[in-house]
């Protein structure tokens, strides 16, 4: 029997093993230039991460809030805002709002349970907003105390659907435009002041993204959904909405399978840019889509082309994110507002979303 | 950790050996008993394990997908205590693991893989392992090995009840019965069982920037199930027919990092009915048997935010499959050194799976027929080397492939044939799932089946001197798979992902298991047991130039496991230590490890098990005590998902046989 427990004890002996914790890293990130990346990761993985990119030093630091906080980010990570020195991390499948400190990524406060918000707007220093994918309504909340503070109902019991879900805001006068992409074609119309939907705009299948022009108008992408969808399949679209009209004043149509994205528009507000494969520009005053690419994507096949754009409002220049095989860390690509490119750098899984200080 | 898995191999590779049933001397119902590494004219040349009973004893509270993880050299990904499980055979992907219960296939027709979870260890017989190319005796399909399953009949059996009881931590309680009776011409067997659990379980929350002490939520799960068997014989013929009811409800907790988000209730309910009756016919120089089975299985799937203010069910899905199955075996032995097999298998199968979440329904229909031939010769050449051969015809989805051949080969060292030398080469083929043929949006109709060639070589090895007995053996494996199935994101940018015969896979490793016995002079009965696999799947196509997962392991399969076990009898105590080890795994298809990258870390757990026997000639008890997790290890088998600590259970048994 002795034998038998020296032989027990010699096996457990094998098993031990130690961590050793991680050390908070401190950043520096002061200054007027800067740009955070927002890593989606993978749908239930929880993998998201947040990088942080100087394009002066061209010094990038992947990690970051994990880093400085020592926990992971969260669930699929989907956009950032900066506001007020202030970083609101949207983290869409964890149903949470991480707030750092954009110049130390240091840890703020959250907003929690969330079902799946998508992306926040500031109206003032005492009211933003929240959209979501689920949940039918527009979280109002605080942001400088981080408190809820009320909601925007969006449901449309009349649909078949579940609608609205609510995606990017645009703000004209005190009207909040938001796309509702989800099985649905509308532009809600919400007033600010009252925080009451007061009207919607009906345009095609899915707008997935928008932005604002110099000139009021509002340039909206829909992506036509997919072959074998319940709400059907179309070809995908651009409008140009007049803001105060709320008209459709223009429309252009892709062929059928395109599937344009992330419409961004440049800090004169003259020229949109977009993805559907490689990346396209056009002038807001065009009255044709591009024919040929502004950069070309070097994938010929599978998992094609650029993920995410992202146009830095002061200098101009465009961020491209790579997601390879959305299993790896991502690449992001900067080029100078002529096309060329400047940087390249590695960052954390589907660099998906850029945040610029 | 590395050093010590090794270390741990070595060990056993020289202190080692095969392990029978046939040590137990208490009257604990021991069924038939196949030793490994006998010379079976059908097996030879064929890489096949089997499990052996006394584990199944050890294991018979647990799953198929706890004893596999413990007794195998497979990799059980697990999503936690009482989720679903999926197998991973020599380095492949789950859906190339094929799973048989008394000749029927399980496998989802729609995702292609089994739930391993929801395999109660009571309702099984035997269970063996056919790896890699040798995995072509019972069907085409399975890359990485197949995993079969078996009832069988106790014709000694007039009459037999046995109850099991087990109260475990977190408000789990599990119940069995087991009633058999008989003439040795006709014998009844039933079983059933249930197994629920509150699952609540603490642990500490570090995933979130405010940590603290948490209590699992949303995990609690109740399974329960029914086996029938009926088996007649009479003079050379025999028939049986067992039906397997079955029902489990599950929830699925959150990840770690998003319990502070809105509660979500996620869901899922799996309804099985399966029944096989067979005929077989059984003369000196052949075999005949005639099997129809029928296999229905219902799983709903809800996943919703429960409340009622805020109400969005983001899926709600109901999938359902009937598959209808014959199959004809015929086996003609002219001599002892000689045999022929043929088997033709058909199969009709009807699915449906509907996705109501976005209240209009999305899902497709389908329905399929298979055809399956196999031929095969086994011939002992010489006293010491036997060979085998087979090659299948399947014919799917108006696509016939036409040769799937399978080549081993046994030489045997000794005259005693303790030591053997195998070698098996085969093409193998794996058809696409349904829902990645079918599957709004994403699936492709267009895809290939995946392709492989695969070869292995096996020492095995056995001494015995007085009380002592040591085997074991060595494989070492390598296998090429071509168009390997792939969910990405849609090439055209859409918000969706689809499926592209997208890779070229390389898998290879060896896989060793080594068992020693003793008996010592002062009665203790000593029984030691190892396994390591070592299998590294490689990616060798990268997508373009700044692609990095050329060459690196794919995520979530490990290159290293092991399993340590150790038991003792003394009169009529015991005690058994059970530790399995899960190697590091990644998470992303470069392989990256940094402070911060998403790898999961290498762990050892270990069961601890103390018990004793009470015999009353025709009454008998076993009383034991199980420490799970004894060492309280902190770990993650999936990504941000909570694990338990240490935990117990109390399992009494009760038998009267007369």
């Amino acid at each position: 029997m002795k034998n038998f427990l020296f032989l027990i004890i010699c096996v457990l002996g094998l098993f031990s093993c130690a961590k050793s914790p991680i050390d908070t890293v401190f950043f520096d990130f002061t200054g007027n230039s800067g740009v955070y990346i927002v890593n989606e990761g993978n749908f239930m993985y929880g993998n998201s991460s947040l990088s942080f990119y100087d394009p002066i030093t061209k010094r990038v630091v992947n990690h970051v809030f994990q880093a400085r906080n020592g926990a992971p980010l969260g669930d699929v990570a989907q956009s950032m805002i900066i506001w007020n020195n202030l970083g609101f991390i949207v983290i869409n499948n964890s149903g949470k709002i991480y707030i750092i400190d954009s110049s130390t990524a240091e840890y703020k406060g959250q907003i929690t349970g969330l079902s799946s918000p998508r992306y926040i707007h500031v109206i003032n220093s005492q009211k933003a907003y929240i959209t979501d994918l689920y949940a039918r309504k527009i979280t109002i909340f605080n942001p400088t105390t981080f408190e809820k503070t009320g909601i925007i109902k969006v449901g449309n019991s009349k649909s078949e659907f579940n609608q609205h879900s609510t995606e990017q805001m645009i703000q004209y006068k005190n009207l909040v435009f938001t796309n509702c992409w989800s099985y649905d074609n509308k532009i809600l119309v919400i007033d600010s002041n009252t925080d009451q939907l007061v009207d919607s705009i009906e345009v095609l299948k899915q707008p997935n993204s928008m932005v604002i022009d110099r000139n009021n108008k509002i340039w909206v992408i829909t992506d036509g959904g997919f072959e074998g969808s319940p709400y059907g399949y179309e070809q995908a679209g651009l409008l140009k909405i007049d803001a105060e009209t709320r008209e459709i004043e223009r429309s252009f149509r892709f062929t059928l399978g395109d599937h344009p994205l992330n419409l961004c528009i440049n800090p004169s507000k003259d020229t949109i840019f977009f993805l559907n494969r490689h990346v396209w520009k056009m002038a807001v005053s065009e009255k044709r889509l591009p024919e040929k690419p502004f950069i070309a994507s070097e994938y010929t096949s599978s998992t094609g082309g650029f993920y995410s754009l992202g146009i830095d409002p002061v200098s101009s220049e465009i961020y491209l994110g790579d997601a390879i095989d959305h299993r790896q860390n991502g690449m992001v690509r900067r080029y100078a507002s002529s096309g060329k490119l400047i940087d390249e750098f590695k960052v954390g899984i589907s660099p998906g979303d850029f945040a610029f200080k | 950790m590395n050093f010590k898995v090794i270390l741990c191999g070595m060990l056993f590779m020289i202190f080692t050996e095969e392990l029978s049933a046939q040590k137990l001397t208490d009257t604990i119902p021991l069924r038939e008993v196949t030793i490994y590494g006998k010379a079976k004219i059908e097996e030879a040349g064929m890489m096949v394990t089997h499990i052996d009973t006394m584990a199944m004893q050890q294991m018979k509270t647990q799953t198929i997908s706890e004893l596999l993880s413990s007794y195998s050299p497979v990799f059980i990904k697990s999503y936690g205590r009482g989720s679903a499980a999926t197998a991973s055979f020599r380095g492949t992907a789950p859906s190339h693991t094929q799973v048989y219960w008394n000749g029927i296939k399980l496998n989802s027709l729609m995702s292609g893989i089994v739930d391993f979870s929801l395999f109660p260890v009571y309702f099984i017989d035997d269970i063996s392992l056919q790896h890699g190319g040798s995995s072509l005796q019972s069907g085409s399909g399975a890359l990485g090995g197949s995993v079969l399953i078996n009832n069988k009949a106790d014709w000694n059996d007039r009459f037999s009840i046995r109850y099991v009881q087990t109260v475990e931590s977190f408000n789990t309680y599990k119940e069995y019965l087991n009633l058999g009776f008989g003439n040795g011409r006709i014998q009844f067997k039933t079983r059933v069982f249930s197994d629920r659990s509150k699952n609540d379980f603490p642990f500490f929350n570090y995933a979130v920037v405010e940590k603290y002490m948490a209590i699992q939520k949303n995990a609690e799960y109740e399974k329960a199930g029914l086996l029938q068997e009926i088996y007649y014989r009479y003079k050379n013929q025999s028939v049986s027919a067992k039906l397997w009811g079955y029902q489990s409800d599950r929830n699925f907790p959150q990840l770690m990092l998003s319990l502070d988000g809105a509660e979500i209730t996620e869901k899922q309910k799996d309804q099985n009915l399966r029944s096989v009756f067979s005929w077989k016919m059984t003369n000196t120089k052949s075999k005949f048997e005639c099997l129809t089975g029928l296999n229905m299985s219902w799983l709903y799937y809800y996943r919703a935010s429960p409340d009622p203010q805020d109400k969005f069910v983001s899926s709600d899905s109901r999938n359902k499959e009937q598959s209808f199955t014959n199959q004809l075996n015929y086996s003609w032995i002219p001599k002892e050194t000689l045999s022929f097999d043929w088997s033709l298998n058909t199969s009709y199968s009807v699915v449906s799976a509907f996705d109501k979440g976005p209240k209009v329904g999305v899902g497709y229909d389908h329905d399929q027929w298979t055809f399956s031939l196999l031929n095969s010769v086994h011939l002992q050449l010489l006293p010491q080397l036997t060979t085998s051969f087979l090659f299948r015809s399947d014919y799917y989805q108006a696509r016939m492939i036409g040769f799937i051949p399978s080549f081993g080969a046994e030489y045997w060292l000794d005259k005693k044939q303790l030591c053997s030398l195998k070698l098996n080469l085969s093409r193998n083929y794996h058809q696409p799932s349904l829902n990645d043929l079918y599957y709004i949006p994403g699936g492709n109709p267009n895809l290939k089946p995946e392709d492989g060639f695969s070869g292995d070589l096996t020492y095995t090895y056995k001494w015995t001197e007085d009380m002592t007995t040591l085997s074991g053996q060595i494989t070492g494996f390598a296998s090429l798979i071509d168009n390997w199935i792939v969910w990405h994101p849609a090439d055209n940018g859409g918000n969706y992902w689809e499926a592209s015969n997208l890779r070229k896979v390389f898998a290879r490793g060896i896989e060793t298991q080594a068992s020693a016995q003793m008996k010592l002079a002062s009665g203790v009965l000593f029984n030691l047991r190892g396994y390591y696999s070592y299998s590294a799947t490689s990616n060798m196509d990268a997508v373009s130039s700044v692609d990095e997962s050329r060459g690196k392991q794919l995520i979530y399969i490990p290159k290293h496991k092991a399993n340590l076990f150790v038991e003792s009898d003394f009169k009529a105590y015991y005690l058994k230590i059970n530790a399995p080890f899960t190697g590091k795994r990644y998470t992303s298809s470069n392989n990256v490890e940094s402070d911060y990258e998403t790898v999961l870390n290498p762990y050892w757990l270990v069961d601890l098990t103390i018990g004793k026997k009470f015999d009353w000639k025709a009454f008998f008890a076993d009383v034991s005590l199980n420490v799970e997790n004894l060492l309280n290890t902190d770990y993650m088998a999936i990504l941000n998902r909570a694990m338990p600590g240490r935990y117990y259970s109390l399992t009494v048994q009760i038998q009267f046989k007369k």
